[in-house]
């Protein structure tokens, strides 16, 4: 039954505290008869009484339950395993039963002690002691089990802590501590981690440590020095045993340093401390205590301890590395360095340098053995770093609270040992090591180089001067069109101050709020890229002016558009030289083509002069020969009566001429004229009576169809440049004309093209291919050369200009009446309404 | 008429110098016009076959090179220049024709004063002169007209 019994308890399935499983084997041994009551010690790997657990039985004498076994113990060494009689040890008072004690062991080690008490005065005393002698094997594999299960146990509870309460970036160390007090069922434990080359106090149960005074471990100082020093576990059962400390540790100790107390306020003698590894580096030292009495550390605690810790430096290294890791990976760029916040005793706490990268080398001009161990506050000009300490104070407090803080970005100047300074944007971000008491400060410096941006800076000021000579105005404005910069350019081409030019509205530059609107989307559909354009603008005074230039939209980073940009110029003037060239005035030329243009038109000036010098010839020396004739007296008044309308016609002619010139110039370039209703047929007819002589001359006829001129062709014009047209037309007529035809002019009215002009004569053929040259200025025509050799080839150009000027299109063609073949001149003058509905629907 | 000497005028624009047509006639002399290059040849190989004779000619240096019923018979690439017409007659009378200034002295108008042409009347040992009345009472047109053409009282005066 009994082997039963401990059979059955030692294949326990659950887990129960070491005390209790001893207790459950006292049972065991008490309930055997004969038995009045029991106790089951246990002792450690060292042979030391661990932990007991009784049945009916108390042991003591004024001493602690571990004392009293321990005397036991000392009492039962050395003899042979056998029951032995420990009733002097006993405590209480006294029952005059025997106790009866004998240690039990399994593979010649001993496991631990079996006492009982027993009534010796019946025959079943002495048999129970033949009984569990017999069984001590038994029980001592009992013991094991129950110490094998109690170590399993509390690993697996380990194991849960450390999945708990390490996972996380920022683990709750005195929760830690605590929870590992609990289930080392020490008196005290303190975790102390490495700050800067000592041990600091991260977190103790021990709520005295620290109170009065900062605990720090140099390496080597004391037990939880040592520890540090040599990443060797340590444990002593009587740390106050001054041979013992020096036994295993070598240390002449003085006495406890940073002593833990129990809650009574002694201090703790027994010493366990491991130390918290990652790599070949020691973090810091887990340790803890328990007051002298209590069970002494085992080896097993201690192993379990290290694995603990073990697991506790992975869990803090990497926490440490993820938080470095994080902010290196939301630096936007290369030049990093950190310092830490030191505070020597007494003084006041200086940020050194610690780590700096190569983008860092560079930018401070120092190496790095030589920037580590700086002050970092030396690398800044001289009062630059006071700038911005308090908003750096700010976020040291932030992150006292909070773990993190950031400051910046700021501009500031840092200053090279070489004397030359720098431009600098700093962001600050700064770390708290909250895990040591006092939280150390580290501060990562994100420097990004401004002096590449103030040297572009100095680039953009530059070209703005040189825009500004060149008078070229820039602006730069939000989206709403709020200028945000503008040239000196702009100020003197708008007429704006520059002090009110920045922050004025652009759309008051337009004439209608609605040009910059279209301009604008025009832009924004170009997604960045430029847009020309040439847009009438308003100064300040309300006066107009022409702006040519380009503008783009600006594109923020995440492609939406943040402002408007653009160039341009006053072309007005340039404008009105090519409208004076003759050239076009849409858009503003480039200067060869300008200059190309003013030599065209020089020439053209020239050819036009001399052409009208000699149709100003002709009828003036005609008119100076007549005059002569007439005051030598060579004419007979008959002749005289002849030649003095056709003398008058000369003069009329002249006249005409001059007056003309300045008409045409307005024409040829382009500007408004006087429009008064004209009739053609009255022109026309005007133009025969001129043309009398030379139709009879050149034996012509010239028949005006007046009737339907009169119907068709009042138009709105020029009368004398659409005399001219007339005049020119006829006289080309005249010149071409085959002698003895008739030539004819006529109106016409077509519903679909306007009003016509028609002008027919039999005259040299115009082949196909150079009915559209012949209204080219300076084009003549083979024939034509051969037929009338002073030509100069600018009458049709002359017309087909004035005609365009009224809105209306001339052409040549080629007619067939009666067989006979005819040049036909037509300018069609359209509807007006026509004009305008057409122009609406392009 | 016909008994009346007479003088040549080969111009395309004669309506231009009717005030030197009209000194021609106050001198008592017929006026006999060629308006382009082709009739001017006709009149002269006449002269030259002795069946007309003129007092004078006055040649115009531009002249047209035919009339424009003939020019309209003609294909489209035939071409002449026609810019010194003038020089060509007066060469064609001289060194082709043979007609010596006395046979028939000739006095040719210009509108330009071009060096070149110019120079080739010289050669031609032939006067130019401006289109234009000078500007004194007298101009040396007259004093060719005076030289080669004395006035003749007429019948019809």
């Amino acid at each position: 039954m009994l082997v039963h019994a401990l059979a059955t308890e030692m294949a326990r399935r659950e887990s129960l505290s070491l005390p209790k499983g001893l207790e459950r084997l006292a049972q065991i041994a008490g309930r055997l008869a004969g038995v009045e009551g029991a106790m089951v010690v246990a002792y450690d790997d060292d042979g030391y009484p661990l932990t007991a657990g009784s049945y009916r039985l108390l042991l003591g004498g004024g001493r602690s339950l571990l004392e009293a076994i321990d005397l036991l113990r000392q009492d039962l060494t050395g003899s042979v395993p056998s029951w032995k009689s420990v009733n002097g040890l006993l405590s209480g008072k006294a029952t005059g039963q025997p106790v009866m004690a004998r240690p039990v062991s399994i593979d010649s080690t001993v496991q631990g002690l079996l006492v009982v008490r027993i009534d010796e005065g019946r025959c079943e005393g002495r048999a129970a002691l033949e009984a569990l002698e017999a069984l001590s094997v038994l029980f001592a594999a009992a013991i094991r089990c129950a110490l094998r299960s109690e170590v399993w146990g509390r690993r697996d509870a380990l194991q849960v802590l450390a999945k708990r309460e390490l996972d996380s970036i920022e683990p709750d160390l005195h929760r830690v501590v605590t929870q590992l007090a609990e289930l080392f069922q020490a008196t005290a434990t303190t975790l102390l981690l490495e700050e800067q080359g000592e041990l600091r106090l991260a977190a103790s149960t021990d709520p005295t440590l620290g109170r009065e005074e900062r605990v720090v471990y140099e390496r080597g100082e004391g037990l939880t020095g040592h520890v540090f020093a040599t990443g060797q576990s340590l444990r002593l059962n009587d740390s106050t045993n001054h041979a013992e400390v020096r036994r295993q540790t070598g240390l002449d100790r003085k006495g406890p340093r940073h002593p833990e107390r129990d809650r009574q306020g002694a201090t703790t003698v027994q010493f366990l401390g491991v130390p918290i590894r990652w790599g070949e580096q020691v973090h810091g030292v887990l340790r803890m205590s328990r007051t002298r009495g209590e069970a002494r550390f085992t080896s097993e605690d201690e192993h379990t301890l290290q694995f603990f810790a073990d697991l506790l430096g992975i869990a803090l290294a990497h926490a440490w590395d993820l938080l470095l890791a994080e902010c290196i990976r939301e630096s936007v760029s290369v030049p990093m360095a950190v310092s830490r916040r030191e505070t020597p005793i007494g003084k006041q706490p200086v940020p050194r340098i610690i780590l700096a990268n190569p983008g860092a080398e560079k930018l401070l001009g120092r190496s790095r053995t030589q920037l580590c161990g700086l002050d970092a506050r030396e690398m800044y000009a001289p009062s630059a770093y006071e700038e911005f300490k308090p908003g750096l104070l700010a976020a040291f407090r932030v992150a006292l609270s909070k773990g993190r803080g950031e400051h910046g970005p700021v501009l500031t100047r840092i200053q090279r040992p070489d004397g030359t300074q720098c431009w600098l944007e700093m962001s600050f971000r700064i770390l708290a090591n909250r895990r040591v008491q006092p939280p150390v400060f580290y501060t990562i410096g994100v420097a990004r180089d401004m002096t590449e941006r103030e040297q572009q800076a100095a680039q953009h000021r530059g070209l703005m001067e040189m825009l500004d000579e060149m008078g070229l105005a820039y602006f730069r404005s939000d989206m709403q069109g709020v200028t945000l910069e503008s040239g000196a350019a702009e100020s003197r081409v708008t007429g704006y101050p520059r002090n009110e030019m920045i922050g004025l509205n652009r759309t008051l530059l337009y004439p209608s709020h609605r040009d910059r609107k279209i301009l604008i989307d025009r832009a924004i559909c170009r997604g960045g890229r430029l847009v020309s354009a040439r847009q009438q603008l308003r100064r300040k005074d309300g006066t107009r002016f022409w702006a040519e230039g380009d503008l783009r939209v600006l594109i923020d980073a995440e492609g939406n558009p943040r402002g408007v940009e653009g160039l341009y110029r006053d072309v007005t003037d340039r404008l009105q030289l090519q409208g004076f060239v003759n050239a076009r005035t849409d858009k503003v030329l480039m200067d060869d083509e300008l200059f190309a243009k003013l030599k065209e038109n020089a020439e053209f000036h020239l050819d036009y002069m001399s052409s009208l010098g000699h149709q100003l010839l002709t009828p003036l020396s005609s008119l100076t020969g007549n005059l002569r004739n007439l005051e030598r007296g060579h004419l007979d008044e008959r002749r005289i009566r002849e030649r003095l309308p056709y003398i008058i016609g000369q003069a009329r002619v002249c006249t005409r001429l001059v007056r003309n010139l300045s008409y045409m110039d307005k024409v040829l370039r382009g500007e408004p004229f006087h429009r008064e209703t004209v009739s053609m047929a009255r022109l026309a007819i005007e133009t025969k009576l001129d043309f009398l002589h030379l139709l009879k001359e050149n034996r012509l006829e010239l028949h005006i169809d007046d009737a339907s001129l009169n119907r068709n062709l009042p138009i709105h014009g020029h009368r004398e440049m659409l005399r001219q047209v007339i005049v020119n037309l006829v006289d080309n007529a005249i010149k071409y004309s085959l002698p003895e035809s008739t030539i004819t002019i006529r109106g016409k009215y077509r519903r679909r093209e306007g009003r016509v002009f028609e002008i027919t004569s039999r005259g040299l053929p115009i082949p196909e291919q150079i009915r559209e040259e012949i209204f080219k200025r300076g084009f003549r025509s083979n024939k034509a050369k051969m037929k009338v050799p002073h030509g100069t080839g600018l009458g049709l150009w002359l017309v087909r200009k004035i005609v365009e000027a009224h809105g209306a299109t001339i052409n040549c063609r080629e007619i067939f009446e009666n067989e006979q073949r005819y040049n036909l001149f037509r300018i069609i003058f359209p509807h007006p309404n026509a004009d305008a509905s057409s122009r609406r629907s392009r | 008429m016909s008994d009346s000497p007479r003088v040549l005028v080969v111009d395309d624009q004669v309506g231009d110098i009717e005030w030197l047509l009209d000194r021609i006639l106050y001198r008592g002399y017929e006026i006999v016009v060629a308006t382009n290059e082709r009739a001017a040849r006709k009149r002269l190989d006449a002269v030259k076959k002795g069946e007309e004779s003129y007092a004078l000619a006055i040649v115009d240096v531009m002249v047209a090179i035919m009339d424009l019923a003939d020019l309209v018979t003609l294909d489209e690439e035939f071409f002449v220049e026609s810019r010194d017409t003038g020089i060509r007659l007066c060469r064609y009378v001289r060194e082709e024709l043979g007609i010596s200034p006395n046979e028939l002295p000739i006095v040719s108008l210009t509108v330009r004063d071009d060096p070149e042409v110019k120079a080739a009347m010289e050669e031609l040992g032939i006067p130019l002169v401006s289109r234009e009345p000078g500007g004194g009472p007298a101009d040396l047109l007259d004093e060719y007209l005076e030289r080669h053409l004395p006035r003749i009282a007429r019948s019809s005066a």
